[in-house]
């Protein structure tokens, strides 16, 4: 099994707030690793909003790999942090030699460029030094964005904390949106690009469950756009369905509830928009998902959000206060990082319905 | 009305239009009441031109 | 002795008779359409004794027997219907594994051996039943409950637009419509069809149109019929039932004058249209009705005299495919202003790939599916050398279009339909799911109505009389006699009654994989016990 959590607030957090969030719902996980996705990042990279970060962990020959490549792209490098390592004798973690992020200049030629050049240009450097990384097996890309710091290991989450000293809170290392999940992915092998979250080009996407429509999402998707492959985990295809309606298709979020679990037949078609429906299910039934899961989302422009299957086989539930609200699997994270909540305005996510929470920290229910 | 077909291009703005879009154009003339046309076809199927 | 002519042992079923038993009631003779038993007389020798102390006397004796004939044109062909009709048991026919008919046959007429029913050659163990649904939902994904659960059981039936091409624009935040995007019709995932009336008796014809219409307005099951190339009642034509009816042109044509001139008087559309290019158990051939089957009202709707009426092997405004998306699809999508899906069958065939690619393409968004028909496919009319010779079966080839949608990125786009051979072993639930999870939108059925409606022919040569218009229990026949021996209600209640089991099975196997909608594509719940068809069909090997 699997728990996720999600933390948006109006202030900077730090990943102890993740780890915090992450460790009371460990009964429903197997404390076999601990990713988190930091966006809107706070600290010692507050003042870097528009340029791409690189995260990874590699082998030192992987950074030289990593940085072949992005000088040869044109890429130059301004800042970059190595999380203080705290290495313990008897932490449960497989570490990588070594961790990195760097803040980068866009090439000079891109100086002009319109936004989307520039993007696509992220996710063609990304792939290269993936592919570079794998062919020699030294070491894990994970994002290259503006604005968004990724780490992922493997391990009991509690220990991957202290190794990366990310207990100890400081104003260094934070930001205003930390999306998290305990468990490497143990239904195959431990892969690190098998465990979530899964990030595109902006788009975040973590989820509790299991995607039985696997094959057939992957089938049609990795056809869609360059960046869907890996497919390491049948998750993977949640974000690239979340990428492929909002980011290429540009409809608006409700859309993606519309695609991956649609109305049946009957209730759609007494609907105002049942042509619309009935078109989107025949253009897009091959990304409908199945199985029990719940999703948790960012998109680019910070907004979270969180649906679930059509058959409501993953609990999951939306807690909030003034300034921050929380996504967590379980009652207990929300109950451990918000104890001052109203609890009696949580949300119970249905199988219907879209929780949306906007920047300015407004909870919507968008129902299907 | 007669003398004064209503015209049909099967060719606007440079490019050709194709068969079934030519065809809409028809029957929407014929919806508006129209019975006698003229059409400058480019190769649309079943007209020719 | 006469040894090259045609003898008993020379058929390939032989009556066996048992004159204790019968009573000369001369029903078996009535019923046989084939003339294939008469009445005759036999000379018989008994030793009796009248006397109290044993005086045996020979005595010869004339006495009626039923005999079974024995020539080239009214020789048995096993459908039983003697025995049927026996109050007695006294007659039946025994399959004789010494023929030698198919040689006789040959060398006296000198014509190609016909019939009718599906390729008789190999009938061992299908494809489709060695495949096993063998990924069950347990532990993270439950499986449902087939009878509570709600399934969401449609196909679609048209051309399908890929969302980045579908007309929308963004509203409000809403999506709305800007145009209207090819139409395509939600249907039941299995089509009945496509027989003619002609290659039918007008009562089975009925009868499917009557179940469809029953399982559509009664039953909640949007199933529909294909008409098969040979028109379709005026009556039907103008009725609201249309809705239900795919119309097929082939390249006969028959009947579309009468479906043209029909026209400014249907209520409603039909489901669709079907350009039939093959069928897969007679390849290469086009349709054949032979001149014994064309009655009157055969004539009538097909507008044509009584004579043999082949449909040419190809239509003639077709030279390529090119040709035929634009001529032939443009055509029909026309007819109906755009309105009515405009599908493609053809017989599978190694090159099934290539013409499936080609259609993909259709750069006019007017092809609206792609049926495909296997070697296992029925039919009333062929040469045998066709029905047993030529053809492909069709898991594979519907398995290879589907992954040649997928390289493409184009799966759905243009719905892929299979059939031929499917509820062969009856289960049609358990063949159609398969078929769908290995990529089929849906499957066709054609020859398995016949049998739910009373045909008593089989897959190892038992009647397959189809063709000589004296089908025994009237359904491939239009002797009014013959016709009359089926029973339109309970051939449509039987239809009926085999779509609402299969309506529940089709469940059946959803639920254990967890699926409310259709399973398209999900061949990673199918595993093969033998390594090299599991390689074949890219589906797990299991043994």
């Amino acid at each position: 099994m699997c728990r996720i959590g999600a933390i948006k607030s109006k202030n900077y957090i730090h990943p102890s707030k993740a780890l915090t969030l992450m460790r009371s719902m460990q009964k429903g996980h197997d404390n076999s690793g601990f990713a988190m996705v930091m966006q809107d990042l706070g600290g010692r990279f507050a003042n870097y909003k528009e340029l791409p970060i690189l995260s990874m962990a590699c082998t030192d020959e992987g950074t030289k790999i990593a940085e072949d490549i992005l000088h040869d792209v044109g890429f130059s490098r301004i800042m970059q942090w190595n999380p203080d390592i705290n290495p313990q004798p008897d932490l449960d973690i497989e570490p990588m030699p070594d961790y990195i992020f760097q803040v980068l200049h866009y090439p000079k030629s891109y100086k002009y460029a319109p936004q989307e050049e520039k993007e696509e240009l992220l996710v063609e450097t990304r792939l290269r030094i993936r592919e570079a990384l794998e062919k020699t097996d030294d070491g894990y890309i994970y994002s290259l964005w503006p604005d968004v710091l990724t780490l992922k290991e493997i391990g009991d989450p509690t220990d991957i904390g202290t190794y990366f000293n990310l207990w100890e809170e400081n104003e260094d290392f934070t930001a205003r949106i930390i999306t998290a999940q305990c468990r490497q992915n143990t239904n195959y092998d431990i892969v690190r690009y098998a465990a979530h979250q899964f990030f595109l080009q902006g788009y975040t996407a973590l989820a509790n469950g299991e995607n039985t429509f696997y094959e057939k999402n992957k089938n049609i998707q990795q056809s869609l756009y360059k960046g869907y492959l890996g497919f390491e985990s049948d998750s993977q295809c949640f974000l690239y369905t979340l990428h492929y309606i909002h980011k290429m298709l540009k409809w608006p979020l409700s859309y993606y509830k519309h695609t991956i679990t649609p109305l049946p037949f009957e209730a759609a078609q007494n609907r105002e928009d049942a042509e619309i429906l009935r078109n989107i299910r025949a253009a897009l039934g091959n990304l409908e998902i199945n199985g029990p899961n719940t999703i948790i989302g960012v998109l680019p422009d910070g907004t979270l959000f969180n649906t679930c299957d059509a058959k409501k086989l993953r609990p999951v539930v939306v807690g909030h206060t003034a300034d921050t609200a929380v996504i967590a699997s379980e009652v207990t994270g929300l109950n451990e990082i918000l104890p001052e909540r109203d609890w009696t305005t949580d949300i119970y996510t249905n199988e219907r319905e879209t929780v949306v929470i906007t920047n300015d920290l407004e909870v919507q229910r968008l129902q299907q | 009305m007669a003398n004064n077909p209503t015209k049909i291009q099967g060719i606007i703005d440079g490019r050709r239009v194709s068969t079934q879009k030519l065809l809409y154009n028809i029957y929407d003339k014929i919806n508006e009441g129209l019975t006698e046309f003229e059409v400058e076809a480019s190769g649309q199927h079943n007209i020719g031109g | 002795m006469k040894v090259n002519k045609i003898s008993r042992d020379d058929l390939d079923w032989k009556i066996a008779y048992r004159p204790d038993r019968c009573t000369l009631c001369g029903k078996c003779v009535a019923a046989c359409p084939f003339k294939s038993i008469e009445v005759g007389v036999e000379k018989r020798r008994k030793v009796i004794s009248d006397h109290f102390t044993p005086e045996p006397k020979i005595e010869f004796k004339t006495i009626p027997v039923i005999r079974q004939k024995v020539n080239e044109y009214e020789f048995c062909s096993g459908c039983g219907i003697c025995e049927r009709v026996c109050p007695n048991e006294a007659i039946n026919p025994e399959r004789n594994s010494d023929s030698r008919l198919g040689a006789k046959y040959r060398a006296t007429v000198a014509d190609p051996y016909k019939r009718g029913g599906r390729a008789n050659l190999s009938t061992g163990e299908r494809t489709l039943d060695k495949i096993r649904v063998g990924r069950i939902s347990q532990m993270t994904d439950p499986s449902l409950d087939a009878l509570r659960h709600t399934f969401d059981m449609l196909a679609p039936f048209g051309r399908v637009l890929p969302a980045g091409e579908m007309p929308f624009d963004i509203q409000n935040g809403k999506l709305v419509m800007n145009d209207a995007p090819p139409k395509v019709n939600w249907i039941y995932p299995i089509v009945i069809g496509d027989m003619s009336i002609g290659a039918l008796s007008w009562r089975m014809w009925e009868a499917m149109a009557i179940a469809t219409a029953y399982l559509n307005e009664e039953c909640g099951i949007p199933i529909r019929m294909c008409s098969g190339e040979g028109g379709v009642p005026v009556r039907l034509l103008k009725s609201k039932y249309l809705k239900y009816t795919i119309l097929q042109i082939a390249s006969g044509h028959f009947g579309w004058n009468r479906i043209i001139n029909a026209m400014p008087y249907m209520q409603e559309l039909p489901a669709g249209v079907l350009i039939k290019i093959g069928q897969g158990a007679k390849p290469g051939d086009g349709g054949l009705l032979q001149a014994k089957k064309v009655a009157p009202h055969i004539s009538e709707i097909r507008g044509v005299p009584k004579a043999d009426l082949l449909s040419p092997p190809n239509h003639q405004g077709l030279y390529s495919i090119e040709e035929s998306v634009q001529k032939m699809f443009l055509s029909f999508n026309a007819a109906f202003k755009f309105q009515v899906p405009v599908s493609i069958k053809v017989a599978a065939s190694s090159t099934s790939v290539s013409v499936y690619n080609n259609l993909l393409r259709d750069p006019y968004n007017i092809v609206g599916g792609f049926f495909m028909d296997g070697i296992n496919g029925g039919t009333g009319a062929a040469n045998e050398i066709s029905l047993d010779h030529t053809g492909h079966p069709i898991v594979s080839k519907l398995r290879d279009c589907y992954n040649a949608a997928v390289h493409q990125g184009k799966q759905g786009q243009i719905p892929l339909w299979a059939g031929g051979g499917l509820g062969q072993n009856w289960n049609l639930a358990a063949d159609a799911f398969k078929m769908m999870a290995l990529g089929a939108n849906g499957v066709f059925t054609g020859k398995l109505m016949l049998q739910l409606a009373g045909c008593v022919g089989n897959d190892k040569g038992k009647c397959n009389a189809c063709n000589t218009g004296l089908c025994p229990v009237g359904i491939c026949t239009q002797n009014p006699a013959l016709v009359k021996r089926l029973d339109i209600d309970k051939a449509a209640e039987h239809i009926v009654n085999y779509f609402i089991s299969t309506d529940y099975e089709l469940k059946k196997m959803l639920a254990p994989i967890g699926n409310s909608s259709l399973p398209v594509g999900r061949s990673d719940c199918l595993i093969y016990e033998d390594k090299a068809v599991a390689d074949r069909l890219n589906i797990q090997y299991s043994c």
